[in-house]
C-alpha cells in the first residue's frame, strides 16, 4: 500500500503526528432524501484515540458503517493511508486495516476463543486447494494472546466464548487489532452495559491499542464513557460535526456542555 | 476410634475416585456424538434381549441390512441439511429433490437413452440447480429459507409429478447388473450393508472434516450465529458460505434418492415422502441447534443410525408399526430437551464435540 505525503497540517492539530490513519474528507450519506451524514470530515491520527460523540440519529453509527464498509458515502471521499478508498464489503475494509468491534456483534459465543480470535483471517494451509485450518497453530497464538491481553478467568483458547462476559469479550475483540496490526480500530459503544472494573478492562485493552500506534475511532453517545479514554473530541448533530475539541483544551463541565448545547434542538432519541 | 472428617476435609479414597467418575460422566454425556451413541448401544441392547422368538437384533445380519438400507436414505439426507442448518438456514425441499434426482436420471435413461453415467451426472448437476435457487432466493431476496423451500418443495414435488407421470423410473437388470449402478447401490459381499451406507458414511466423515478443519466450515458455524451479524463484520463471505451450504444440501439429497434408485431398482413420486421431516429429528437428535451455529455432522449420522435402529426394532419386538412415528415424535423432544439441560454442563467450558 502506497503512503502518500503528509496532507497539510491543520491548524488545530497539536497531538497527531504524522499522516492520519483514515481520513474522511467531505463526506456526505443520503438515504432517499435524508442526510444521515453532511459534509463531514474527521482525520483519525496514529496512536490516538478520537472520540465521536452524539445522540442518537446523529449520524455516528452511519460513519461507522462508511468507513467499516457496509454502505458507501453518496459524495467525499475516505482515505486510508492517505489513498481514496471504496469498500465494497466489510471484508474490504478489514483488509486494508481496519478492525471494528460492535458492542453486540463482537463475538460468536457458539464458537471457541480460537475460533473467534481468527474468524475471517484464518491461518490455513492448502491441501489439495481446500484451505485446511492449522488449529494447533492457532491455539497456541490464542492462548499467549490471552495470557497477554490478562483475561485470567480463561483457562484455554479451546472453551466456548459463552463462558466469557461482557469486558471479555469486548477486551478480546479489540486486542484482535493488535495482534493482526490494524490501522484503525472502530469501537461501537464498547462500554455500553458494563460494570466498573469491566470498563476499566476495556481501557486498558484500548490503551493496549494505542500503544502500538494504531487509531481509535471511538463511538458513543455517553461523554462520560469516552472522556477517560479519548485525545480528542468530534461532536456530532444532525449529520454534521458540529465541533472537534481536544480533551485538555475543555474542563469535563465544559465538555459536557458542548454535547449538550448540540443536542438541545433535537432529542427525539 | 479416629476423629469423623470435618465438612470440606479430605475425601477418602473411594469417594475421591467416585467424584472421578461423576466427572468422566459428565464430560462423556456433554459431548453431543457420545450421548447418542450411549443411546444407540442402549437401543440395540434393548432390542436383541426383547426380540421376539429370540431372533436377536443387532447379531440379526437379516435385520441390520434393513437398518442400513434406511438409515443410509435418512442419513444423506440428515447430513446434507447439517451444514445448512449449522449455517444457520432450512432446507425442507429435500424430500422433493430426493425423489428428483432418480427421476431426471431414470427418464433421461428411459427418454433419450443416455450413456448411464451422463445420467447421473445430469441428474446430480439438475438437483445442485435447485439447492442454488433455494439459496439464491433466500440469501438475495431475503425470504426466510423456511418459506423459500417450503415453496421449492411443492414445485419440484409437482416436477416429479411431470416427470413420472404416475408411472416410476426403473433399471433394468442389465443396468442393475453393471459396475456403476453397483458402485452407487450394489450389496457389499460378506457386509450387512449395501454400497449406500457407504457412501453416507463417507460423506459424513467428509462434510465433518470440512466443518471443523477447513477454513469453510468455520464460516459456516459463524454465519448461524446471529444472522451472520458478528460473521460478516469480520469480513465473511456470509452470502457465499450460505449459498453453497444450499447447494451441497440438493446435491446430496439428490444424490442419496439416486442411491436407493440404484440399490432398490426403482423409484417413484412417493419416494422421499416425509424424508425432510425425518432427516430434521435426526439432525436435532445428533445435537445440531434449529437456530446455526452448533452442531456436528457425524452427530446427525449417529441420529439416522437410531431412526433406522428404532423403525426395524419396534418389528422386532412386535410393537405395532403404528407406534413408529409417535415414538420418533417423543424421541425428538426428548433428546432436543436432553441438549438444552446439557447446554448448562457445556458452558463449563467442556469440548464438546469429536473434532474439537
Amino acid at each position: 500500500m502506497s503512503v502518500e505525503a503528509p496532507p497539510a497540517a491543520r491548524g488545530d492539530s497539536a497531538v497527531e503526528s504524522g499522516a492520519p490513519v483514515v481520513e474522511l474528507k467531505d463526506v456526505s450519506c443520503r438515504f432517499g432524501k435524508n442526510f444521515a451524514v453532511e459534509h463531514a470530515s474527521l482525520s483519525i491520527y496514529p496512536g490516538e484515540v478520537l472520540g465521536l460523540v452524539g445522540d442518537n440519529g446523529a449520524g455516528k453509527s452511519t460513519i461507522v458503517k462508511m468507513i467499516s464498509g457496509y454502505i458507501s458515502p453518496t459524495s467525499g471521499t475516505i482515505e486510508v493511508m492517505g489513498a481514496p478508498v471504496s469498500f465494497s464489503s466489510p471484508r474490504q475494509a478489514r483488509e486494508a486495516g481496519i478492525e471494528t468491534v460492535y458492542q453486540d456483534l463482537a463475538i460468536v459465543s457458539e464458537m471457541s476463543l480460537w475460533r473467534n480470535f481468527f474468524l475471517g483471517q484464518e491461518l490455513f494451509r492448502r491441501v489439495l486447494g481446500i484451505p485446511f485450518l492449522r488449529v494447533s497453530e492457532m491455539v497456541r497464538v490464542c492462548d499467549a494472546h490471552l495470557a497477554e491481553v490478562g483475561l485470567t478467568s480463561v483457562r484455554s483458547a479451546r472453551q466456548t466464548a459463552a463462558t466469557l462476559s461482557g469486558g471479555e469479550r469486548q477486551s478480546l475483540a479489540i486486542s484482535r487489532a493488535n495482534y493482526f496490526e490494524s490501522r484503525l480500530l472502530l469501537l461501537d459503544e464498547p462500554l455500553a452495559a458494563l460494570s466498573v472494573r469491566e470498563t476499566r478492562r476495556v481501557l486498558e485493552s484500548i490503551e493496549a491499542v494505542k500503544a502500538k500506534n494504531i487509531g481509535v475511532l471511538y463511538i458513543d453517545h455517553n461523554m462520560d464513557h469516552v472522556l477517560p479514554a479519548a485525545d480528542r473530541i468530534a461532536i456530532m448533530h444532525r449529520g454534521s460535526i458540529s465541533r472537534v475539541v481536544h480533551k485538555g483544551d475543555l474542563s469535563v463541565d465544559e465538555l459536557s456542555d458542548a454535547v449538550a448545547a448540540s443536542g438541545t434542538e433535537d432529542h427525539v432519541g | 476410634m479416629p476423629p469423623a472428617p470435618a465438612a470440606g476435609a479430605e475425601i477418602s479414597p473411594p469417594r475421591q475416585s467416585l467424584h472421578a467418575l461423576g466427572r468422566l460422566g459428565r464430560r462423556l454425556l456433554a459431548n453431543k456424538e457420545i450421548s447418542v451413541l450411549l443411546a444407540i448401544v442402549i437401543l440395540f441392547l434393548l432390542f436383541e434381549f426383547f426380540s421376539a422368538n429370540n431372533i436377536g437384533f443387532f447379531t440379526n445380519v437379516g435385520l441390520m441390512e434393513s437398518v442400513a438400507f434406511v438409515t443410509s436414505s435418512v442419513g444423506l439426507v440428515a447430513v446434507a441439511i447439517t451444514a445448512l442448518m449449522i449455517s444457520g438456514e432450512f432446507d425442507l425441499s429435500v424430500s422433493g429433490t430426493f425423489a428428483l434426482g432418480p427421476a431426471v436420471m431414470g427418464w433421461l435413461l428411459r427418454e433419450w437413452e443416455w450413456n448411464i453415467v451422463l445420467c447421473f451426472f445430469a441428474a446430480l448437476l439438475i438437483v445442485s440447480l435447485v439447492g442454488l435457487v433455494n439459496g439464491l432466493i433466500t440469501t438475495y431476496i431475503g425470504v426466510p429459507s423456511f418459506i423459500v423451500t417450503l415453496g421449492t418443495l411443492f414445485a419440484v414435488t409437482s416436477w416429479n409429478r411431470l416427470i413420472l407421470g404416475g408411472f416410476p423410473v426403473t433399471l433394468s437388470k442389465e443396468q442393475k447388473a453393471g459396475t456403476f449402478v453397483k458402485v452407487l447401490g450394489g450389496d457389499i459381499p460378506h457386509m450387512p450393508f449395501a454400497a449406500p451406507f457407504v457412501w453416507m458414511v463417507g460423506f459424513g466423515v467428509l462434510l465433518a472434516v470440512m466443518m471443523r478443519r477447513t477454513r469453510f466450515g468455520n464460516w459456516s458455524y459463524a454465519a448461524g450465529s446471529l444472522g451472520g451479524g458478528v460473521a460478516r463484520a469480520m469480513g465473511v463471505p456470509v452470502r457465499r458460505v450460505k449459498l453453497s451450504n444450499f447447494v451441497i444440501a440438493g446435491m446430496l439429497a439428490g444424490l442419496a434418492g439416486i442411491l436407493q434408485f440404484s440399490d432398490f431398482g426403482s423409484s417413484s413420486v412417493a419416494s422421499g415422502i416425509d424424508l425432510n421431516l425425518l432427516a430434521i429429528v435426526a439432525v436435532v437428535v445428533g445435537g445440531t441447534s434449529l437456530f446455526g451455529a452448533k452442531g456436528t455432522v457425524i452427530g446427525s449420522v449417529l441420529g439416522a443410525i437410531i431412526l433406522g435402529s428404532l423403525k426395524i426394532g419396534l418389528v422386532v419386538i412386535k410393537v405395532p408399526a403404528e407406534y413408529y412415528l409417535g415414538l420418533v415424535g417423543v424421541l425428538l423432544i426428548v433428546f432436543a430437551g436432553l441438549n438444552a439441560r446439557m447446554e448448562v454442563l457445556r458452558r463449563g467450558g467442556l469440548k464438546s464435540t469429536l473434532f474439537g
